[in-house]
């Protein structure tokens, strides 16, 4: 069964280098540059996981994680938080919204795949 | 209730009839007397209440959540503790010295780590070691420590200095952080400092690192 992932994240740059990433491991790619965008898809065609930027513009990604458990509880997919953001408060905002993961730009692909492989999804 | 004496002999003086009328109606009357006197207030049986054994020991447990509570509890039991106390402490080997250090300059009963075999003393706290168990012992008509279980030792080794000196101080990149690090324990055993995260005392002290060539003897380890 193929593996599918949301990217959400308003950099085209970090969306290409995540979906190489996830696709050279099996992933099934789609993507999405803001909250709204992505909850849009999650309606549309709910997703396996989701790799989530915190800055976006217009719904941000906790705006979009609350959202997204408000709407499907926890039949939502699993999220992996990935942001420049580095403070413990940060990280104990995303635990408490329902995060699986927190990984804090810049990532390597070591680091991307041992955070997903930490939270259950390779 | 008095009767006069008869001056008669007795044979006579109860055929005389009045002497016998006053003697009857005296034995009836406290015989009626009798009957309806008040009866005693009844008397309630209370069990006596068990007498309560001095317990031998006191034996406090306490985890890592808050040593503070735990001062007030020694500092509340004063210096007059008729018993030995013994207390186990989670918390790592290279602490446990400090803590009983401190417990004594509370000023209430003075602590010291337990002792394999030691008598255990009235108003004195025995602190069983990090990672070893406290058992105690009966012995004739005293206690006795023993220190039971398996200490587990973590040690690090490296050839290069510069790796171990890295290692003591636990100090950790960005990067470093993410491999393998669940956002979890990030956030609970590491600590912002400046751009890199700072693994905290109490982990780093399970662990000493000593500078070994794995290809030499290993016995020196330990």
């Amino acid at each position: 069964m193929a593996r599918t992932c949301l990217v959400v994240d308003d950099s085209r740059v970090v969306r290409k280098v995540a979906r190489r990433i996830l696709e050279q491991h099996g992933f099934t790619v789609e993507e999405a540059e803001d909250g709204k965008a992505a909850l849009e898809a999650c309606c549309r065609n709910m997703p396996g996981c989701v790799l989530l930027d915190w800055n976006m513009p217009g719904m941000n990604g906790i705006e979009f994680l609350k959202a997204l458990r408000q709407a499907f509880g926890a039949a939502g997919p699993p999220v992996v938080l990935c942001t420049t953001e580095n403070e413990i408060a940060f990280i104990e905002q995303a635990i408490e919204h329902g995060a699986q993961e927190f990984i804090m730009k810049p990532f390597d692909e070591d680091i991307l795949l041992g955070k997903f492989s930490q939270a259950g999804l390779l | 209730v008095s009767l006069a004496r008869p001056a008669a002999p007795a044979a006579e003086a109860i055929a005389d009839d009045s002497l016998r009328g006053e003697l009857l109606a005296k034995v009836k009357g406290l015989a009626r007397r009798r009957a309806v006197a008040p009866q005693r207030p009844a008397v309630t049986l209370r069990p006596r209440p068990a007498l309560r054994p001095m317990p031998l020991l006191l034996a406090i447990g306490s985890s890592t959540g808050r040593p503070q509570a735990l001062f007030t509890l020694v500092q509340g039991l004063g210096k007059r503790v008729p018993i030995p106390v013994v207390l186990t402490q989670h918390m790592p080997a290279a602490f446990t010295p400090i803590l009983a250090a401190h417990l004594t300059r509370l000023g209430a009963m003075p602590c010291a780590e337990a002792r394999d075999g030691q008598a255990l003393e009235p108003g004195r706290i025995v602190l069983a070691p990090g990672n070893r168990h406290l058992l105690v012992q009966a012995d004739g008509g005293g206690l006795r420590a023993r220190l039971g279980g398996r200490g587990v030792e973590i040690i690090g080794t490296d050839i290069a200095r510069e790796q171990l000196r890295r290692a003591r101080e636990g100090v950790y990149t960005l990067f470093e952080v993410q491999r393998g690090l669940p956002m979890q324990f990030l956030v609970r055993y590491f600590r912002k400092d400046g751009a890199n995260w700072r693994l905290n005392d109490a982990i780093r002290a399970m662990v000493s690192f000593r500078e070994w060539n794995l290809l030499s003897d290993l016995r020196g380890l330990g």
